[in-house]
């Protein structure tokens, strides 16, 4: 633990993820064989640039804004089977891909945050954790709205 | 007893509502021997009833506000004991008597409330009907328009088209068939210049038709009088009566070859019946909606005929203008705008009423020194001219002169001669509100903008006063206001946006307040406001008395405290409150 | 005689002595709209849209009484000119009261003319009726079962007590051809030597070439299947719509010049660039053809199969073997189609397993209740969530849900319930959870990020010119009706492309409408009685559950009369010749520009021929003068003042007392429909320009 020894360094391992995601969907965006899959991955990119600014911000003025109401888990994506990224997937399959990559942020922070002594580090988690189950819902919402359409 | 007395007393329509019949009655019984006699309004509302005794040797004692045991005293004293009751004296020499007649120059009401209305001979006896014999025995047609036009008499209708032009126009028709018409469908709301000039000196009037029907060549004419103007209709009855029994009216005038036949026309009291055109509708027997000009009514008026429409102020102006001269008249007032104009004072005024001043004197000086100022420790905020049609001046702006030109450019219109005034208690948007009712309801329907567009900008309006504007409201009232001037037919719908416009213009930030914060600072609009004790309250109670609905609690000479759930925001509190403790929140 | 010399909008014009600028500018090919101006009568000016702007005036003129005088600079075209005559419009229309067209054609997305085709059931004309349709939809039969009615949804009669059947009579129109042996042939204009290939056989493409073949406009039709119909014959069950009436609608298309090429898929067997060379413009109707996977664990086994596959399979053979236990998972119209047709082919038990509460489905209630009454069950508020083998059969996973908060749409999601896990065995499992649009076989087009083909919603123009699109594959999986609706917009725009002129769809005038049902005056629906919707006969349940024959057997002749009595003939009867829709569609004019009061709705039609509706004058005037100055009768005229200012009847009494022989031409000089002639029809559909050309 001791590579999270303060907030300024959380929020900098936390803007590196969001940078990496970024990176990945454009990546992927690149390769894309259709427009639609381009213009999507392309999208995803844009919403993670915008986690990455809002973290930026955060660390600027050294705190993290949190997302008002309740932050609901539709968990629509916990028991759909993974899928392999690649340049002809489906537009459901990159949604499969980003409802579980921020999954996999959200318990991680999680998980970080039932491990830290530090009750300031512990909020801090608490909010990444938060923030990026607001992250998984927005692609939650859209996964039903678009591919459960009629169920 | 002492000498034989003359009692005069105020019989108009605001001195009976004041009470004056009563007295009347009363001085019929208890002073037989006196010469009882009626005379019409002075035009000091503020100080009705009114009573003038006139000694054998012409002295005049005018007494106002007379109240029966007021009367009772004067009977005692003065009538029956010889011995005028200084008091109640209302002295145009000195006082407040002094200041409200000091700036005034009667000339349209040089007799009203001198004469005996229902009596020729004296206005005869004040050189009455002797212009006409001028113009009839001394004169021609073309010589008196030219008279007219060189005095500088402007329509006092409101438009203030040159007076002498529009008599010239008609003379010029050569048709055997011509009309005149006075205009006395005095509409608008606080305006009542007209009916108190009908009813104090119709022979003025009369005598004025008669020149304007000489110089117009015509031998008709109609007095277009509103039908809520009843003892207007009787005075102007008798007037016509005795004047043709004269031979001043008639058949062969004076003994001239010249006639004119006059009939009183009573209006239904529909304010677009002062447009020209649709008052010669309604005389016609039609509906009145007013007609497209061209052709304008001295080429086709009335029934076709080449018409000549003036205003009774105008008409009574005449016979001044004739008998003393264009140059006399002329030299009164401002380079455009010549005479003197009659205005009907009301609203946050002392000295409420009648007053006729010199054009060319100040705003200011006719609501602070003729109209003594609002009459409470509240500022003057602005002064609202020419009624529905008019617009709000704001009191920055007081020393615009009374000049047509001049009070057209702050938007309002010299108007009719309305004239209320304004305090901080007055909400403009309210004002505004009140002026669009009352002229969106008397479209006459006939234009799509008119009917339409004024009830749609007077809904706006309604929501903003209603705490319910949207910012994009006030675009849609200036796109509305320029859009209905633009396309209407008549002077009512061009007109009608005025007082939007004009309180758009100084007071828009009284429309952003309604809007934006939802604040009337006015203290009108209940949707938008609240009232609260300040601690200069001195615990007079006045207010917790007044306050309709229990809300004010508080002890004798301890702070009062509004209950905000009970308050309806009437206001009442601080209108009652003398020292200025409660406070719009 | 003399001509004077004024400045019109610039340029020098003429004009006779006592010429108005309206009479000048029209001369000059200037239009100047009027309401109240008529040559026999006075100029009265009371409407001002005819306002003009003359140099040198403080305010704008009325063109229609304002003589031209020498040397007069007068404006016609300019801002303010323009501004107020928006304005005018939109306080007029601010105080009208009326339908222009019913709220039944304005909700019909193929825009068919509703009240006219039900009147003329109504009076046993059937040809005539099924004419009208065919003239402005194809499919007439197709749709007459299987349309969601978006039209009866807007029938003012449910004010009274329930909407009129139109689906169902516009079925009975296409089905009494059939039963009569007659053939309705649309209307057709000569061809202009032009060619279109239509891709897709379903009812965007169908739609598409049935109006290209009306414009003239020769067509292919290609379609990956062995037969015609798209989505409504491999996605809908032969119990709801038999595939003769399908082929027998496809044949009209074909006898109007179409050739159809089956079994010939794009990106394949075509390719788009190929058909861009070979043909003057492409169209493409491909439809939403792609079943949305469950993406669960198990998917792959032998025996789960998505909807669209197991009915596209059935739609081919009718006798394809079954098992006893079938589940089938989703809420859509497609599940419950599956699921019926499961019954039909031999299942004992089908199951309907859905995510969310019986409310949230989307599929028809009426079917719902179809597939109950044949047996099918259902089985809400649970999720899949892996299949497995289990011996022969397949044992499903299910989890159970609740309904979460309503989110900031509005709507309550679907949640897990953690641990709530429960399983059911059955013999095969049918997802129909949804369909996607796969427009990769039309490469180079530019797509939406969900992968749908981006096209213009008026004219279904692609990012390729030539290349029009309209359908589920634009809007994702929706209603046949939409997709007719695509096609035929996409012909007009097609057609516009091909002609050179601008492409803009099928414009549409402007509409005036009392508003929605919540709206409409209490006085209109009180002036009928009550009289219920005549019931669609149908197969019992027990009788129709093991077959494929037709469920819902149609109205007969004296049901399908008397249902088509009860429609209250809404829109006005002046509705083409109504000079304030006209004025309000050139000049882009709205009824809620400003909100606020309107005239109370007030209909009299006790006079023997005129109907009197006063909620839709514009107080013009014009009537008033025609009885003043032509009839020299004064019945009718102004009363009231402001806003409530209103023409009536002379001393404000009923139509009947004032019948003058004269009075019928009031009808014809009304601008609007506010006095109208009893016998004239109410309003039906703009006539298409083509129509009129057939008919000359």
């Amino acid at each position: 633990m001791e590579k999270f020894e303060s907030v300024e360094a959380v929020l900098d391992f936390a803007i590196e993820r969001e940078q990496e995601a970024v990176d990945f969907y454009e990546g992927l965006a690149e390769q894309a064989d259709n427009a639609a899959l381009e213009k999507t991955l392309t999208a995803f990119a844009r919403v993670e640039a915008g986690h990455k600014q809002k973290l930026i911000v955060a660390k600027t003025y050294g705190a993290v804004v949190e997302s008002r109401g309740t932050v609901v888990d539709m968990k629509v994506g916990d028991y759909l089977v993974p899928v392999q990224a690649g340049p002809n997937m489906t537009l459901q399959d990159a949604l499969i891909i980003a409802m579980k990559r921020e999954k996999a942020a959200m318990d991680m922070y999680t998980d970080l945050a039932a491990i830290v002594d530090d009750s300031d580090l512990n909020a801090l988690f608490t909010k990444l954790a938060r923030e990026e189950a607001t992250h998984k819902l927005t692609f939650e919402t859209s996964y039903e709205e678009n591919f459960l359409s009629e169920n | 007893m002492s000498e034989a007395l003359k009692v005069s007393v105020g019989m108009s329509t605001c001195n009976m509502a004041a009470g004056s019949e009563a007295l009347f009655q009363t001085l019929e019984k208890e002073v037989p021997d006196a010469e009882l006699s009626i005379m019409g309004c002075l035009g000091q509302c503020h100080a009705e009833p009114q009573i003038r005794v006139t000694a054998s040797d012409g002295q005049d004692y005018l007494y106002h506000s007379v109240n029966p045991a007021k009367l009772k005293k004067i009977i005692s004293d003065h009538l029956q004991g010889g011995t005028p009751v200084d008091a109640w004296l209302f002295d145009g020499s000195k006082g407040s008597g002094a200041e409200l007649m000091q700036k005034q120059q009667r000339i349209v009401l040089r007799n009203c409330g001198e004469v005996n209305p229902e009596n020729i001979e004296e206005y005869l006896s004040r050189g009455g009907y002797a212009a006409l014999e001028k113009v009839l025995k001394e004169s021609d047609p073309a010589a008196v328009c030219e008279t007219v036009l060189a005095s500088g008499l402007r329509g006092r209708g409101g438009a203030g088209f040159p007076t002498g032009l529009k008599w010239k126009f008609a003379l010029a028709e050569d048709k055997p068939k011509k009309y005149v018409v006075c205009n006395a469908d005095e509409g608008d709301p606080g305006a009542f210049m007209d009916r108190s000039t009908l009813e104090s000196d119709p022979h003025a009037v009369l005598e004025g038709m008669a020149i304007q029907a000489f110089a117009t060549g015509a031998n008709e004419g109609y007095i277009y009088c509103r039908a809520e103007y009843p003892l207007a209709i009787a005075r102007l009855e008798i007037a016509i009566a005795q004047a043709e029994a004269k031979g001043l009216l008639g058949k062969n005038i004076l003994g001239t070859d010249f006639c004119l036949d006059l009939h009183i026309k009573a209006g239904a009291g529909a304010f677009v019946c002062g447009e020209e055109t649709a008052l010669m509708a309604s005389i016609e027997g039609e509906r009145g909606m007013p007609r497209l000009r061209p052709p304008f009514p001295a080429q086709s008026g009335l029934f076709g005929k080449p018409t000549t429409i003036n205003n009774v102020e105008t008409l009574a102006s005449v016979p001044w203008v004739i008998g003393n001269g264009a140059e006399a008249y002329s030299a009164i007032g401002t380079e455009k705008s010549k005479g003197t104009k009659v205005f009907a004072l009301a609203g946050k005024i002392k000295r409420g009423g009648l007053v006729e001043v010199p054009m060319g004197i100040t705003l200011r000086e006719v609501v602070e020194e003729v109209g003594g100022g609002t009459g409470s420790h509240r500022k003057v905020k602005a002064v609202q001219m020419g009624g529905p049609s008019g617009g709000c001046i704001p009191e920055s702006l007081l020393d615009t002169r009374i000049d047509y030109d001049e009070v057209s450019s702050t938007g309002a219109i010299m108007g009719s001669g309305g004239m209320i005034v304004l305090d901080d208690t007055t909400c403009m948007v309210d004002v505004a509100r009140y002026f669009l009712d009352f002229t969106q309801k008397e479209s006459c329907g006939k234009c799509t903008f008119c009917r339409i567009g004024t009830r749609r900008m007077l809904e706006v309006l309604t929501r903003i006063c209603e705490g319910n504007g949207v910012p994009e409201d006030i675009q849609t009232l200036e796109e509305l206001a320029v859009q209905i001037k633009d396309t209407s037919l008549c002077g009512l719908g061009q007109t009608a946006p005025n007082p939007v416009l004009t309180t758009l213009r100084y007071f828009r930030e009284e429309y952003e307040e309604h809007i934006n914060d939802k604040k009337c600072r006015a203290g009108k609009c209940k949707a938008l406001c609240g009232f609260e004790i300040a601690d200069n309250c001195t615990g007079c109670t006045v207010c917790a008395r007044k306050c309709p609905v229990d809300a004010i609690t508080g002890v004798v000479k301890g702070m009062h405290l509004i209950d905000q759930d009970k308050c309806i925001q009437c206001g009442v509190c601080r209108d009652v409150c003398k020292f200025d403790a409660v406070k719009v929140i | 005689m003399s001509k004077l010399t004024f400045t019109l909008n610039g340029k020098p014009a003429e004009a006779s002595a006592g010429e108005t600028i309206l009479d000048a500018a029209k001369a000059a090919g200037f239009f100047i709209p009027t309401f109240c101006h008529r040559e026999d009568l006075k100029p009265f000016a009371s409407c001002f849209v005819c306002a003009v702007e003359v140099e040198g005036r403080r305010s704008l003129v009325p063109s229609c009484s304002t003589e031209v005088a020498e040397g007069m600079v007068v404006n016609t075209e300019n801002e303010r000119v323009k501004g107020a005559r928006k304005t005018c419009l939109d306080l007029l229309l601010s105080d009208h009261v009326g339908d222009c067209l019913g709220p039944c054609m304005t909700s019909c997305p193929a825009g068919i003319d509703i009240p006219g085709f039900v009147s003329h059931i109504a009076k046993g004309e059937d040809q005539e009726s099924l004419k009208l349709i065919v003239d402005n939809m194809p499919l007439a039969g197709c749709l007459g079962r299987v349309c969601t009615r978006p039209c009866e949804e807007a029938c003012r009669r449910q004010l009274v007590e329930e909407p009129i059947a139109i689906c169902q009579l516009k079925r009975f129109a296409a089905d009494q051809a059939i039963a009569n042996g007659e053939e309705v042939e649309p209307a057709k204009l000569p061809g202009i030597g032009k060619k279109v290939a239509v891709v897709g056989a379903g009812p965007s493409g169908l739609a598409a070439a049935h109006f290209l073949l009306m414009f003239g406009i020769d067509c292919t039709v290609f379609d990956a299947h062995e037969a015609p119909g798209g989505m409504i014959r491999y996605g809908i069950p032969s119990y709801r719509l038999p595939r003769d009436i399908i082929d027998g609608e496809v044949a009209v298309i074909e006898k109007l010049g179409a050739e159809f090429k089956y079994n010939t898929r794009l990106g394949q067997d075509i390719t788009l660039e190929q058909l861009r060379e070979e043909y003057d413009a492409v169209f493409l109707g491909l439809g939403a053809q792609k079943a949305s996977g469950m993406r669960t664990p198990g998917e792959d086994l032998p025996g789960v199969e998505s909807g669209i596959e197991f009915l596209g399979k059935v739609s081919r053979d009718e006798t394809l073997p079954i098992g006893n236990n079938v589940i089938v998972v989703g809420g859509g119209n497609t599940a419950i189609d599956a699921a019926r047709t499961a019954l039909r082919m031999g299942a004992d038990e089908v199951t309907l397993v859905y995510r969310r509460a019986r409310e949230q489905m989307p599929a028809w209630a009426e079917e719902i209740d179809a597939a109950l009454d044949e047996g099918v069950k259902l089985q809400t508020l649970a999720a899949p969530v892996k299949i497995e083998q289990a011996g022969d059969q397949l044992e499903m996973t299910c989890i159970r849900m609740e309904l979460g908060e309503p989110d900031a749409s509005g709507r309550r999601r679907p949640m897990p319930v953690e641990g709530s896990e429960f399983t059911m065995t059955v013999d095969n499992i049918i997802a129909a959870i949804g369909q996607n649009v796969d427009a990769t076989m039309a490469p180079g087009l530019e797509l939406t990020s969900w992968g749908s083909i981006d096209a213009n919603e008026q004219t279904g123009q692609t990012s390729v010119e030539d290349v029009f699109s309209g359908g589920d594959c634009v809007t994702g999986a929706d209603i046949a009706v939409n997709a007719v609706a695509a096609g035929r917009r996409a012909a007009f725009a097609i057609n516009q492309f091909l002609q050179g002129e601008a492409v803009v769809g099928d414009p549409k005038g402007y509409n005036h409408s009392m508003g929605a049902l919540d709206e409409v005056p209490a006085d209109v629906p009180a002036a009928f009685e009550k009289n219920n919707r005549v019931p669609m006969p149908h197969l019992d349940a027990g009788q129709r559950a093991k077959t494929f024959e037709e469920v819902e057997t149609g109205f007969t002749e004296e049901l399908a009369r008397a249902e088509a009595a009860r429609c209250m003939e809404c829109g006005c009867r002046d509705a083409h010749e109504c000079s304030l829709r006209d004025f309000a569609t050139r000049y882009d004019a709205r009824a809620d520009r400003f909100g606020g009061d309107r005239r109370e709705y007030r209909r009299d039609d006790s006079h023997a021929v005129l109907v009197y509706e006063e909620h839709k004058c514009i107080q013009c005037g014009t009537c008033v003068r025609v009885c003043d100055e032509l009839l020299k009768s004064p019945c009718l005229g102004f009363a009231g003042r402001g806003f409530e200012a209103r023409i009536k009847p002379a001393l404000d009494r009923a139509m009947v007392l004032i019948g003058d022989e004269d009075l019928p031409s009031l009808a014809e000089y009304c601008p609007v429909g506010a006095l109208t002639l009893k016998t004239d029809p109410v309003a039906t559909l703009e006539p298409e320009a083509f129509l009129n050309t057939k008919e000359d």
